[in-house]
């Protein structure tokens, strides 16, 4: 083989390993999603083993899974579209009237740990008796999106040419009007990537859902912590549950990689 | 003159919801905690004001100092490995070859997946009993371990999950950083007959060494409160072997509902993650600047 040719096998050698070391948790978790619980405490059928679907069915039988994923969906959505309707003006208003100071609060909410709120909200909503509210749980998953939501976005404003605004102030078109008609238009890209994200920062947080949620409002990830509550811990379920709340997420990031991995990167690059 | 009072008001109204929301939900609870870090306040007893003792306390515990030393020790080595290794990663993407959208698209799913989900994976795999680490490194002929469940491995086992999850994405963001990098630098090198080696140390490094930076930045700022993966597997043992500041204040807020105390430690936590957060920061500035 030619030199060139010995570099080509290495590459893709070295990149098998890369995307063997990325993938596999979600290979494992898979597998042993289809393994009978035997097999699993098994582990000389570690790899080989005959599949079942039981898991599956015994995790939204057994283990209701089904309340758990509605409820992640409404408060993803509660919390999402609130952050937009919050956020956009926001972000539009800092980049349009150099609100440097909000910007830099804005920064510094992203910047300081989510635990140190928790325990005044824990204790207001507690004496007001809202805990356990799609509203409060919904409420705290802001506390990631609406900063993200202003932070991802005041670029996407800043770089709307004023001629564009100005030209259509001539038109005759008031402030509210040009923000709808004019700005979010040209920034659909930007408030794709802010809503794919901040439904998944929704849908996968923890703690606060742990705190604040309860009977009427577990969540997906709580639903699957509880897995480990019982005596007797039914991993297969578990894997099974996993995969059934992680899928969706994934496919969604999938379908929309390219806002994702914009989101991911603005503000890294360049900044 | 009425077309001014007009854009004010849009200022105004556009961005008044989102400043009452960081009332509400930040300033107000940051004050609250401050306040209750000086009270002995409980969720059952009313809270009285005891002056900094909750502080004095808290420097006294050597659960505390532990608990400082495994954030540190958590947050350097992970932010650390993530940037290197993504790096490498990032290069190694950064040739063209085929389905490279399907491999970059593979490198979301650590960052997508739900932690707590991945956390259960982990601690399958990681399993004395029945886990995939210790048969295969019994195939080696070496001693099965405890891992997580043991006070000498529970950290770097942890460290590892990290690591692993935080590598894609600073990968991804050092990618993007790379494919900025114009081609006409390496073509004129190519002319000058410069080696690949080359090329990368006085080309492609000094290009994309702030995004790196700022990659390293971003994950310091996120691995150092991290929360979701650790509280899922040990919460913070075993005899708090992996316990970190965050998970420390989690415990002592809603495990022991000490509130005065843990609003103390969460205090001392988030003057740490501010101060440490604004130097990274202040540094980027003034290198991108110099």
């Amino acid at each position: 083989m030619t030199k060139k040719g010995w570099k080509k096998v290495g590459f893709y050698c070295l990149l098998g390993i890369v995307l063997v070391y990325v993938l596999f948790p979600f290979f494992w978790m898979v597998i042993n999603s289809i393994k009978d619980h035997k097999d699993i405490m098994n582990i000389e059928r570690i790899l080989f083993f005959k599949p079942t679907l039981k898991n599956y069915l015994g995790a939204f039988k057994n283990y209701d899974m089904v309340v758990p994923i509605k409820n992640s969906l409404i408060i993803g959505f509660i919390s999402t579209g609130l952050s937009l309707a919050l956020g956009l003006p926001c972000a539009y208003a800092i980049a349009r009237y150099k609100m440097d100071k909000l910007s830099a609060a804005i920064l510094f909410v992203r910047v300081i740990p989510a635990i140190t709120f928790l325990i005044p909200w824990f204790i207001v909503v507690s004496k007001l008796g809202i805990t356990d509210t799609f509203f409060v749980v919904s409420l705290s998953h802001m506390i990631l999106s609406l900063p993200f939501t202003v932070w991802i976005m005041t670029p996407f404003f800043e770089s709307i040419p004023i001629e564009l605004e100005e030209a259509a102030m001539i038109d005759g078109c008031a402030p509210f009007g040009r923000f709808f008609k004019v700005s979010l238009p040209i920034t659909r890209s930007g408030i794709i990537t802010v809503t794919i994200m901040s439904f998944i920062y929704s849908w996968n947080n923890f703690m606060y859902a742990m705190v604040l949620s309860g009977k009427n409002t577990k969540t997906v990830p709580i639903a699957i912590f509880n897995f480990v509550g019982y005596s007797f811990v039914d991993w297969g379920a578990m894997m099974a549950a996993a995969v059934a709340i992680t899928s969706p997420i994934l496919i969604l990031s999938l379908l929309t990689q390219k806002y994702i991995i914009k989101g991911l990167t603005s503000g890294a690059v360049k900044g | 003159m009425i077309t001014y009072l007009k854009e004010k008001n849009t200022k105004f109204y556009f961005s008044l919801p989102t400043i009452l929301f960081l009332f509400i939900m930040v300033i107000f609870p940051i004050l609250f905690t401050l306040y209750s870090s000086v009270t002995n306040s409980t969720l059952s007893a009313a809270s009285g004001f005891v002056g900094f003792s909750n502080y004095r306390q808290l420097f006294q515990e050597a659960r505390f100092w532990d608990s400082m030393g495994n954030t540190i020790y958590f947050t350097i080595t992970a932010s650390i490995f993530e940037t290197f290794l993504g790096l490498l990663f990032a290069i190694l993407l950064n040739r063209a070859f085929r389905g490279k959208t399907l491999v970059k698209t593979m490198f979301l799913l650590p960052f997508a997946a739900t932690p707590v989900a991945i956390a259960m994976t982990w601690q399958l795999i990681y399993d004395p009993n029945m886990g995939i680490v210790n048969a295969f490194i019994a195939l080696f002929g070496m001693e099965p371990k405890l891992w997580l469940a043991s006070t000498e491995t529970a950290l770097n086992c942890l460290i590892f999950i990290e690591i692993w999850q935080g590598t894609a994405i600073v990968a991804l963001i050092i990618s993007a950083g790379l494919s900025l990098v114009p081609d006409s630098l390496y073509e004129a090198a190519g002319i000058d007959g410069a080696s690949s080696w080359k090329c990368f140390f006085h080309i492609t490094l000094p290009s994309i060494n702030n995004t790196v930076f700022m990659a390293f930045i971003l994950r310091f700022i996120e691995v150092i409160k991290a929360f979701d993966i650790i509280y899922a597997t040990t919460k913070g043992g075993p005899m708090h072997a992996s316990e970190t500041l965050n998970i420390y204040g989690y415990l002592k807020a809603f495990q022991y509902f000490q509130f005065g105390s843990a609003s103390a430690l969460i205090t001392m936590f988030t003057i740490v993650v501010t101060i440490i957060g604004t130097i990274l920061l202040k540094i980027k500035k003034l290198t991108t600047e110099g």
